[in-house]
């Protein structure tokens, strides 16, 4: 028997990035808002203080501050002709439990997409003619434009601070920075991280080559900033050891670091953690949300009642919680009909080790998360795809977040795996080793989607996510494209020997590669083919909105966290400026 | 070279007398172990870079006091590289003061704070940078463990007051404002009760000495 609390004006689901923005411009606005998150409470001091934060083996490896994979996970499988097996250790992605969210444990790369990425249906077909790369991809528009979001990216990369160089400020091309970008109406909230000496030899390659290198866009800050919630950041000391764990320093961007010290002083918001969400409850005509049902630190149900629902978990579990909730009709891959679980993509990563001579010192472990110098020449559509037969692209660049001692071991080609060999290899190139990323896009196709697994159940006994992909031909081809080009670069970076190859199929969990989920509650200008309308609001619920990068129909080639920061606030003020004024359908 | 070394250990040398210089032993100890009664602080051990980072910043105003100034501006960045890898190489005895008080371990809150920080203030753990027990860290961050309570307690109120501008990351300005006066002198006492380092050529990875000390 559930205990039945008292009704608030809004429950939102998750405390990260997208929770803790959301309940502030919410609470700002006079709602009462209660806040649940599953993990615990954890804040700069005492629980990301070194030594102990620097312990490579609890947090890299046996992954500290991610979710219990005993306790909840997913199940995966390549096609839809496979039985899905759940994932029991958490590798190829990271999704975070906790307050704070995955922007704790995030490297604070920040990115603005494409107006092009927005529009990627549309673009495609007036650029390419239609179908150009045939029926089984089932990309499409966002039903916004970046000229919606700029000033939601902008309010975003103030809030978190985030260093970078303009390449394009209102129209004019300013050199050094990308110039390829998007316009954007002012320029970064701090000036750029210093350039390591392997980004520096990236840049001088890549501007030889008649690339645009410029500096990496990061929430590493790059000296103390104060961002307009009045909250101090300060500067990074480039220790190496930001994804996967919490900084010490107060000097990346993440909840605890921009936003909570001021909600939580706010008597109108109201912080629960280890609470388990069940289901989002709807009234009896199921088009209305009445408030959701939890699981407290205590194993006793809870009823918190609220007018308005914001979804803001990571951005598989968003598309669960739907599916669990019974809102909005599950994708069918047979028939192609239904949105919710539709359009899951992720990210299509692969890499170039660029080996030098011992006289050349890289020195990996005096890095920062995002610190580095990339290209974006290769990205989306910034290059013709006319003759080439994919779509979409890859940033290349050379930013090494960390050279810890378990995790970073560069050998090259022909080294054994272990041994004496083994380990003289490392020693001779550790500190002689640089990488170039390609960090590329992931097309939606009709295979790839997120439904609920009929087998295998969370320690709560719900059914779990099961995800079904593979990395679609389209996605191979430009990964051997783009580090083709990643490949030369790194050759014209002096190095001795380089070794690296393309991404290829099969997707395994079994290797980290990327924690950009993307996809299952997808946004859009059409009922039929998404899940959400360009307000973040549920079409079938209008009392839910959904928050994340399960909003994105498809992947770009950047990293998702700015995207999914600026579509917080652009929800935020539809939300704030429309429907409270008159609750209901935004559209 | 000799010159240097006499000055430094205050053994009396021709540079001292042709310029005026007092030698710095004479405040700072005759194995830089420090001087309690003068703040002067123990040099004996800190990284041979940070060393001479503080001459050049009293050199070149970004530092100040009153002793110091004049004394760094008279040597040649030669000298400084050269007297601060002098002082790297030694070890030193700690001084009585602190010696004496070796067994108190410093209040709660300052032991909280070096270790563990203050949320409320938003002040991270100083052991995050300076090392576990304030041993250092690398070549930039100095030791804090033995060093001179009134040393360590006057720099925390220059930094506090933005008297000093010697951390081009802006983080030790930013940490001292958020302080109380009380914080300051809790930490310097704890700080200057914890047993002194060794000096950088016994440490583990020490570089060659004096005369190996690299230009940065």
């Amino acid at each position: 028997m559930a205990t039945r609390l008292k009704e608030s004006d809004v429950v939102i689901l998750g405390v990260g990035l997208v929770g803790t923005i959301l309940a502030r411009e919410l609470t700002r606005a006079g709602l009462e808002v209660v806040g649940l998150e599953r993990g615990e409470p954890r804040f700069t001091v005492p629980d990301f203080q070194a030594p102990a934060m620097h312990d490579e083996l609890r947090y890299s490896i046996r992954k500290s501050l991610m979710v219990d994979a005993a306790k909840e996970t997913y199940t995966f499988r390549n096609s839809s002709a496979e039985t899905a097996l759940p994932i029991r250790r958490i590798q190829s992605f990271l999704p975070g439990s906790g307050l704070g969210g995955s922007a704790v444990h995030w490297n604070g790369q920040t990115w603005r997409f494409h107006d092009a990425d927005f529009r990627m249906r549309s673009h495609h077909d007036q650029r390419y003619g239609k179908d150009f790369l045939g029926k089984q991809y089932t990309h499409q528009d966002w039903g916004v434009a970046y000229a919606d979001l700029e000033p939601h990216y902008d309010r975003f990369e103030y809030l978190l601070g985030i260093c970078g160089k303009a390449g394009n400020l209102q129209g004019v091309k300013i050199a050094g920075g990308n110039v390829l970008e998007e316009q954007r109406a002012r320029e970064y909230a701090n000036p750029p991280m210093k350039e390591p000496y392997g980004s520096a030899m990236f840049r001088k390659a890549a501007a030889s080559l008649g690339y645009h290198p410029f500096p990496s866009p990061s929430a590493n800050m790059s000296r103390p900033y104060t961002n307009p919630e009045g909250v101090t950041l300060q500067t990074c000391v480039f220790c190496g050891y930001c994804e996967r764990y919490g900084c010490e320093h107060y000097a990346k961007s993440s909840p605890q670091t921009v936003l909570l010290p001021v909600l939580l002083k706010d008597p109108k918001f109201h912080l629960r953690t280890h609470c388990q969400v069940q289901r989002i409850d709807l009234d009896a005509s199921g088009r209305r949300a009445s408030g959701v049902t939890y699981i407290d630190g205590q194993g006793r149900e809870v009823e918190q009642p609220a007018k308005l629902v914001i979804v803001g978990l990571f951005a598989l579990n968003n598309a669960r919680m739907l599916l669990l909730s019974r809102i909005g009709t599950p994708y069918d891959p047979a028939t192609g009909d239904g949105a919710v679980g539709r359009n899951y993509t992720y990210q299509t990563l692969s890499g170039v080790q660029v080996f030098y001579d011992s006289s050349v010192n890289i020195n990996p472990f005096m890095r920062s998360g995002a610190n580095g110098t990339v290209i974006a020449d290769f990205v989306g559509d910034n290059f013709d795809h006319a003759k080439l037969g994919f779509a979409g692209g890859a940033y290349i660049g050379e930013v090494m977040s960390h050279g810890r001692p378990i995790e970073f071991h560069p050998t090259p080609p022909g080294t054994p795996a272990w041994g004496s060999e083994w380990k003289k290899a490392v020693v001779r190139h550790y500190n002689h080793t640089s990488v170039v990323n390609v960090h590329g896009s992931s097309i939606a196709a009709r295979d790839n989607y997120l439904d609920l697994d009929p087998t295998y159940r969370d320690a709560w006994g719900q059914p779990l996510l099961r995800m079904t992909f593979d990395f679609p031909e389209n996605d191979l081809r430009m990964s051997a494209y783009c580090t083709q080009k990643a490949t030369e670069i790194a050759k014209a970076m002096g190095a001795r020997q380089v070794a690296g190859g393309p991404r290829r199929a099969p997707y395994t969990v079994t290797q980290y590669q990327s924690t950009h989920n993307t996809g299952g509650t997808i946004m859009g200008a059409d009922p039929a083919t998404s899940v959400l309308n360009p307000f973040c609001q549920c079409w079938d619920v209008s009392n839910v909105f959904v928050i994340g990068a399960s909003n994105f129909p498809q992947n770009a080639s950047y990293n998702p966290t700015g995207t999914v920061g600026a579509l917080a606030y652009w929800a935020a003020d539809a939300l704030v400026k429309r429907y409270l004024k008159s609750p209901g359908p935004l559209v | 070279m000799k010159t240097l070394f006499c000055l430094a250990l205050g053994v009396g040398t021709a540079l001292a007398q042709t310029s005026q210089i007092e030698s710095c032993a004479s405040c700072h100890g005759p194995h830089g172990e420090g001087n309690p009664q003068m703040g002067a602080p123990r040099l004996a051990g800190q990284p041979q870079p940070y060393l001479e980072r503080q001459l050049e910043a009293y050199a070149t105003g970004r530092r100040y006091n009153e002793v110091m100034v004049p004394i760094a501006r008279a040597l040649t960045a030669a000298d400084r590289a050269q007297l601060a890898a002098i002082y790297a190489h030694l070890d030193a005895p700690p001084t009585r003061r602190s010696a004496a008080t070796g067994a108190t371990r410093g209040s709660p809150r300052a032991r909280k704070l070096a270790t563990e920080g203050d949320e409320s203030r938003q002040v991270q753990a100083c052991e995050n940078c300076h090392g576990p027990g304030g041993s250092g860290f690398g070549g930039v961050v100095p030791y804090l463990a033995g060093q001179d309570a009134r040393y360590l307690e006057t720099a925390l109120q220059e930094w506090k007051q933005g008297r000093r501008d010697t951390d081009p990351t802006g983080v030790m300005p930013q940490i001292a404002k958020r302080l109380t006066d009380p914080d300051i002198a809790a930490l310097a006492a704890y700080y200057a009760s914890l047993p002194p380092q060794a000096s950088q050529k016994t440490r583990p990875g020490a570089s060659q000495g004096p005369g190996g000390a690299s230009p940065r």
